[in-house]
């Protein structure tokens, strides 16, 4: 009761003041009480709509504001006139400014639902048809009508190219390499060409699969934050790809058209920094971008730039490390925006699609229903190890000889004795009789809880699936005293050697190329090869490997004791 | 109206607490005015100094008393911790906001049980807390999106670590491959000096390379250093950004497996160059000397397997074999000599470097890389007392840090005997000077003093910034 009549006063006292129009500007503070008829009504919010719309026709035109303000003068004279006081003489000015006024409150009505959004796209989608570079940051979604078979088909499409590079990447191959597979793979699946393809390809047909398959991407891979990490590492190596195989003309343009600028540094500043900066004669001429050093992370954690006072002196051959920052910076953020969004996603043409993609794709992970639970106990463990790669058996004989294990490699361990089935009584039990030198209630306080943590029944209670070969060999690198990773990554050469020997293996030939893997960087690779030469698979005539590369130690135990088994039945 | 009789409240029971003071203050420190205390921070001096004064000195006059470990805990958190100081600190402002609010805390109580996700609305409580509870450690995690002790009745995505120092974590066990004095927990001045050198390399990198300010260093009351990065620019880094600094700054990397840690690049980067001169002036005295790490078979072979050519380790060995009583020092010449006379073309960029891969193996600092990243990470509180050696987590200033005693930090049991001695001669000629803390009148005052201010530095700042904020607004 009380509100309302404060309103009613408020507005009344508006209304009173309001008759009176007193110059051409308007606030729209208030909205209008009076009565007007329908056709009133639907006139002056016509009248008022073509002016806001040749507005837009003229801005998307690209005229310049001089030419816009002519040409909407002369729609508003026709449509929506509005002249200031000294046209008190000769027109009816409170008529004129009482015809503005109610127009904007009924369109303010009519577009208040989600006009920002709309504007906005409705600029885009206009303007959008036409993608000027190969290159896209991906900005605005598409807003046209597609075909379900379309939406499949690009979505899976893109899918392909970036397994690929994940593939690529796993097989650690170069980033030469990689990039020489994955232009390969682009042009079958999504191709992708520069301008100066223009004659001989459709190029906006290319780019608009692009930038539609992304964005259906996007919306699959929004989730949850591992299926985030994994489109973002992708996405961000294939705009990489795609960065470097552009011409610097075009790279340039695009950058500039999308607001991407450094300040540089001027020669006489490089010139007094010449020591520090440390450039070889090959880059010197180029420019140096100065950026915080939030901004050029991957150089910064590379040691690969000049840091002072926490700017990054990034040289102009380092450029693409900043573009990719920013990429990936806005696409974290899209990412974030779109699984708030997904949950109001209800359309059942495409949610099982957006489902089946990223659930097709996603690898073995050795958990829940993959494992057999309490074929294992503790007991079993020892004469399992036989089967474990190297990287548990390295543990395992660690943790035999030091009753002890530190905390990464305790977690490494532990998760894959869960993978293989053993419970988390059992597990219990493993740990405590392993850890004999401990004492039962240091035990219980220290290390229980994170074993029971391991299995998803401490703390934020997520089940940990056991870890895969990249994050062993990536992730926490063992530090000194620690005996955690991948052997074929963490050990050094003679160590290497040492272990290989130990493990029966003493063919020089077969210890050197497995040293010979290990020196460049495929690491897994020789995993598998150690798995083939102790189980006598290898095909000593030809060089193709006869198992599938490993990417997991719980597949290394998997395939050990099937073929144990399948060894027997025979 | 509500919050004008909080504020009343309030007041008053200032007031109460001040008349309190009086009371204990009348009988010691009969001459000194009570209108000096008009102003605020008198006010609130007087509320952080103790009330409690009296209970000491009724109790054991004699000094050869010393009570068990809890009843000096009390007496440290009830006497001696900072807690104004260490508030202001956390909060980076004297008005009590959400920066203190939502900042986690964690106590290990004496029965080793760990308490996380405690946090407090203001000093009082935190102060009341710990006198209550007399945490053996006091760890600070994160200032979270919201109150940590509510974090179980949240929707996860609504408690999210908003801000944190930037801290490093460097422990003389991670050096116990190289270290041949003690090992495990035990330290001696020979073995300290590994962590003067990563301070003095640590401190000037992170000032110089990053622009950070505002550098908390703090003996952790055992083995090892604590560095606290202050600058807000520091306190806002995502765990990313944080872990790029520290994979900038890590140099030693390769576990227990891997003899050979260091690899260095051709065109060696101004930072570890920096850090390379720091490293020569330190290696002989520390490495060579004090260390002696050439002095048996042994030891010199983990030098040796630094060296990337098996001619020559083989020959080194069989030298120093012959002559093995040889000091390290002159070890160290042959080897050097024996690197730079060696004819092997292809490898002979590798081989030289291996001499400054050998020095940087053997003094950068060793980082505890978890400890850093995550920005949710625990961290030993400052002015903690290690429950062990009784030794105060006190700060370090990285300028003389050469001269910092690790065995002459002030424990509990002197601070105690400090303590008694001064309040029994205090009680004889009463009040000559005005105290406004009680740790004035220990061996903790020249530490209290660097603390106040350091987070005066930062206040300062902070006053300066908003000032300029300001000033840009009035000018809009």
């Amino acid at each position: 009761m009380i509100v309302s009549s404060q309103k009613k006063q408020k507005y009344g006292q508006f209304k009173k003041l309001g008759v009176d129009f007193e110059y051409l500007l308007n606030f729209y503070k208030f909205p209008p009480l009076e009565d007007i008829t329908i056709e009133e009504f639907e006139t002056f919010a016509l009248d008022r709509l073509q002016v806001l719309k040749a507005i837009e026709g003229a801005i998307l035109r690209n005229k310049t504001e001089e030419q816009i303000r002519g040409h909407i003068n002369q729609i508003s004279d026709e449509f929506l006139p509005l002249r200031s006081n000294d046209g008190k003489q000769r027109y009816d000015l409170q008529a004129e400014r009482r015809k503005d006024h109610i127009s904007h409150f009924i369109l303010r009505l009519a577009y208040c639902r989600n006009s920002q959004k709309k504007q906005k796209y409705g600029q885009f989608k206009k303007l959008g048809v036409d993608f000027e570079y190969l290159l896209n940051f991906y900005k605005f979604p598409p807003l046209e009508d597609i075909t379900i078979e379309e939406f499949e088909t690009f979505a899976l499409d893109r899918l392909q190219v970036l397994k690929a590079i994940e593939g690529a990447i796993l097989r650690n191959k170069t980033e030469e390499q990689i990039r020489g597979h994955i232009n390969q793979i682009s042009d079958e699946f999504l191709p992708l060409r520069s301008n100066d393809g223009k004659q001989r390809y459709d190029l906006q047909a290319e780019r608009r699969k692009d930038h539609i398959s992304h964005f259906i991407l996007r919306l699959a891979y929004c989730r949850n934050e591992e299926l985030r990490q994994w489109f973002l590492r992708y996405e961000c190596i294939l705009f990489k790809i795609r960065f470097t195989n552009e011409k610097k003309e075009d790279r340039d343009a695009f950058l500039r058209d999308e607001n991407i600028i450094w300040p540089q540094l001027s020669s006489t500043e490089k010139e007094s920094m010449k020591k520090e900066l440390n450039l070889s004669q090959e880059y010197w001429k180029d420019p140096i971008f100065v950026v915080e050093f939030e901004n050029a992370l991957e150089l910064v954690s590379r040691r690969a730039v000049y840091l002072k006072d926490g700017k990054a002196y990034v040289p102009a051959h380092e450029q693409i490390t900043l573009v990719l920052s920013e990429f990936r910076k806005r696409l974290e953020e899209a990412l974030l925006l779109a699984s708030k969004a997904f949950p109001k996603l209800d359309d059942e043409r495409i949610l099982p699609l957006l489902n089946n993609i990223n659930k097709q794709y996603l690898g073995k992970n050795f958990m829940g229903k993959n494992v057999v639970e309490g074929k294992v106990t503790a007991d079993d463990v020892d004469e399992l190890v036989g089967h474990f790669p190297l990287c548990m058996q390295n543990l395992h004989k660690n943790l035999r000889t030091s009753k002890h294990l530190k905390h990464y490699g305790r977690r490494q361990y532990n998760l894959f004795l869960k993978g293989i089935g053993l419970t988390i009584e059992e597990a219990l039990i493993f740990w405590r009789k392993s850890f004999s030198m401990i004492d039962d209630s240091k035990f219980q306080r220290e290390y229980a809880y994170n074993i029971r943590h391991n299995y998803g029944i401490e703390g934020r209670r997520k089940d940990y699936a056991p870890l895969g070969c990249m994050s062993i060999i990536t992730n926490n690198q063992p530090g000194p005293s620690e005996n955690h990773g991948c052997p074929f990554r963490h050990f050094s050469e003679e160590n290497m050697k040492a272990t290989l020997i130990d493990n029966g293996i003493r063919n020089t030939d077969q210890i050197n190329n497995i040293i010979t893997l290990v020196r460049d960087k495929h690491y897994q690779i020789a995993c598998t090869k150690f798995y083939e030469i102790t189980r006598n698979l290898e095909d000593l005539n030809e060089d193709k490997p006869v198992v599938e590369t490993i990417q997991h130690p719980n597949q290394y135990y998997e395939a050990s004791t099937k073929l144990t088994k399948s060894k027997k039945k025979k | 109206m509500s919050l004008q009789s909080e504020n009343d409240a309030q007041t008053s029971l200032m007031e109460e607490i001040e008349e309190m003071e009086e009371i204990v203050e009348t009988e010691e420190l009969e001459d000194i005015e009570d209108t000096e205390k008009n102003t605020k921070e008198e006010l609130e001096a007087d509320f952080w100094r103790n009330p409690s004064r009296t209970i000491l000195q009724a109790g054991h006059e004699s000094q050869d008393f010393i009570p068990d470990t809890s009843e000096l805990l009390r007496f440290f958190y009830t006497k001696l911790f900072p807690y104004k100081i260490y508030a202001e600190w956390l909060n980076y402002s004297k008005e009590i906001d959400k920066k203190f609010i939502n900042r986690e805390f964690s106590f290990q109580l004496s029965n080793e049980a760990v308490i996380r996700h405690l946090s407090f609305n203001n000093p009082d409580e935190l102060k009341a807390e710990i006198v209550k509870q007399c945490p053996l450690k006091i760890d600070i995690g994160a200032v979270y999106s919201a109150k940590p002790k509510d974090k179980r009745s949240l929707r996860p995505s609504a408690y999210k670590p908003v801000e944190k120092e930037l801290v490093f974590d460097i422990d003389l066990t991670d050096y116990d491959d190289i270290r041949t004095c003690y090992k495990g927990g035990d330290i001696c001045l020979k073995c300290w000096q590994f962590m003067t050198v990563a301070i003095k390399i640590l401190d000037v990198a992170l000032r110089e390379d990053f622009g950070f300010k505002h550098l908390l260093w703090i003996y952790s009351g055992r083995r090892g250093v604590h560095c606290w990065i202050c600058d807000e620019r520091a306190r806002k880094l995502n765990n990313d950004e944080r872990k790029a600094i520290v994979s900038y700054l890590e140099v030693i990397k390769g576990g227990a497996q891997q003899h050979k840690k260091v690899y260095l690049y051709k065109n060696m980067h101004s930072s570890l160059k920096r850090s390379l001169v720091i490293i020569e002036d330190y290696f002989e005295q520390i490495v060579l000397e004090d260390q002696d790490v050439l002095k048996d078979e042994q030891n010199w072979t983990k030098v040796l397997n630094c060296i990337p050519d098996e001619g020559l380790r083989k020959e080194l060995n069989k030298k120093w074999l012959q002559l093995p009583l040889k000091p390290s020092i002159d070890k160290w010449h042959d080897l050097k000599s024996e690197i730079s006379h060696y004819k092997n073309k292809k490898n002979q960029w590798r081989l030289d470097s291996s001499i400054s891969e050998i020095m940087f193996q053997y003094l950068y600092p060793r980082l505890d890389d978890k400890v850093t990243t995550q920005i949710n990470h625990l961290l030993k509180s400052p002015f903690c007392v290690h429950p062990k050696t009784e030794r105060v987590c006190v700060p370090i200033s990285p300028d003389n840090c050469e001269n910092f005693d690790p065995l002459k930090v002030p424990t509990l049991t002197t601070l105690y005997r400090q303590l008694n001695e001064t309040n029994n001669t205090a009680s004889d000629k009463s009040g000559t000077k005005r105290i406004h803390h009680e740790y004035e009148k220990c061996s903790l005052k020249s530490y209290m003093k660097y603390f106040e201010n350091f987070v005066e530095g930062i206040m300062k700042e902070i006053r300066e910034k908003n000032r300029e904020a300001s000033e840009m607004s009035m000018e809009f």
